[in-house]
């Protein structure tokens, strides 16, 4: 969800790369396992197409320019997508909007000031820790729910109302029926989500992460119409993000397109998976992603700490933890997707297997 | 043989039918390449408009909505019988 704002004072022209064949390439699949992955649970592209970019020599404010661009229309078609299986809760995104731009730019102006004090591996320490606090936070609680449902279901003694009940049930007026979400909630709990999605999504870039769990879990909402409403929220995120970066000159319009290629058919196929899963299969592979990508992460932390001198590290190992983090950032998009991908074919298989697939050119005399 | 040339005539009807169903993703696929021909190729003239800005959004936007509308289009035209088939599926599944 994020729309982050380009830094003020940037205004030279970047440099916008040569792309080869192979370069186009790995663009074309890093817009696929982004697209699979934002069908299938309303966000995760972000987080491994911005450094992807900046892997192939993409300058950091153009690769996040391209990104949140490809982001506007990518939402656009997989909102489309979720709205077409009456997947998106239009007043829900309606509600949230407002909250998220405050939550976004409040997190923007914190951001600014840890820069300014602490300078680049201060800030780089600040959005590591929030990464990992966060993410191990929303893993732990949403692994430890798909155990407790496990176990429910195999032992129907009912437990009392856990913290987030207390919350739900908190019915602060003015409370609103969304219908498609099929929840009726105090309205200003609907902003404090939108609130700490925007100032996540401002602070970590994905808010989706967060966003999407806490629809789930305080709105009670169903992960399917979770992922589909963040991707109704995300195509207004992604046209100011679009808009401003435009503005400074920092979009290559050739990466957005290229990242279209891949982008465009693995959100629709990561959309009709949801199809095919059941909830808990969706709730299972946001835990799996948001670990790996808060172990991710943790890794990177004792080099920022070494970059501000509070730890000593030598350069090998700086650079070991370093490519680490990023072996387990792309793994865990990796592996979201190829489970998205193994369940997809599982059920072609299946519906091929039962005759469930009817050819468009059955002939009727 | 009445039989014979009614079932001939309703091959020939299919077979037509999916023609035609496949004229629109095949123009659209024409268009969506056209539109990257035209960027690509000639991105040495858009270029001095994507890094001076003012013009940039006027540039991008309409460029992005065309190449999600066309693409985006074509590609759920070919994803649509596999959507079907799942459905399909676990409508069964569920009766079960």
């Amino acid at each position: 969800m994020a729309a982050p704002v380009p830094p003020s004072g940037l205004k030279e022209a970047v440099d916008f790369i040569a792309i080869t064949p192979p370069k186009a390439m790995v663009l074309v699949g890093l817009g696929f396992v982004g697209g699979l992955l934002s069908g299938f649970f309303g966000t995760g592209g972000a987080f491994i197409m911005t450094p992807g970019m900046m892997g192939l020599g993409v300058p950091g404010i153009a690769a996040v320019g391209a990104n949140i661009t490809h982001k506007f229309g990518k939402a656009l078609v997989g909102a489309f997508k979720h709205r077409e299986m009456g997947n998106v809760d239009v007043r829900l995104v309606l509600s949230m909007f407002i909250a998220l731009f405050a939550g976004t730019q409040l997190a923007v102006s914190i951001n600014k000031g840890i820069f300014k004090a602490m300078g680049e591996a201060g800030s780089n320490l600040y959005i590591s820790i929030c990464y990992v606090l966060l993410l191990t936070a929303v893993a732990y609680y949403m692994g430890k729910d798909l155990r407790r449902n496990g176990k429910v279901r195999q032992r129907t003694n009912q437990t009392g109302p856990t913290l987030l009940d207390r919350i739900y049930n908190l019915k602060i007026p003015p409370v609103v029926n969304y219908r498609v979400a099929n929840t009726t909630v105090s309205l200003w709990l609907v902003l404090l989500v939108g609130l700490l999605t925007g100032y996540l999504a401002g602070t970590i870039g994905i808010g989706g992460f967060v966003g999407v769990p806490a629809m789930i879990y305080l709105l009670r909402v169903r992960a399917v119409i979770a992922a589909g409403t963040e991707l109704g929220m995300a195509i207004f995120s992604g046209a100011y993000g679009a808009f401003s970066y435009a503005l400074g000159g920092f979009v290559d319009l050739r990466l957005v397109l290229l990242l279209y290629l891949g982008s465009l058919v693995g959100i629709q196929i990561g959309a009709i998976a949801t199809k095919a899963v059941k909830e808990a299969q969706i709730k299972m592979v946001i835990v799996l992603v948001v670990a790996i990508v808060a172990v991710s992460r943790a890794l990177a932390v004792p080099a920022y700490l070494s970059d501000l001198g509070y730890l000593a590290l030598s350069t090998g190992a700086r650079g070991f933890l370093l490519s680490a983090s990023n072996i387990f950032l792309y793994g865990s998009a990796t592996a979201g997707a190829i489970l998205i991908l193994v369940w997809f074919f599982q059920a072609l298989t299946g519906a091929r297997a039962s005759n469930a697939w009817e050819s468009d050119l059955v002939v009727h005399p | 043989m009445a039989h014979v040339h009614s079932e001939n005539a309703g091959i020939s009807r299919a077979a037509n039918g999916g023609v035609q169903h496949l004229l629109l993703p095949v123009f659209l696929g024409i268009a969506v390449a056209a539109v990257y021909c035209l960027v690509f190729l000639g991105f040495d003239t858009i270029k001095p408009v994507l890094t001076k800005g003012t013009y940039a959004p006027l540039l991008i936007f309409p460029i992005v909505l065309l190449v999600c509308g066309l693409y985006g289009s074509t590609v759920s035209y070919f994803l649509k019988p596999m959507e079907q088939a799942i459905d399909n599926y676990t409508a069964k599944h569920r009766e079960a």
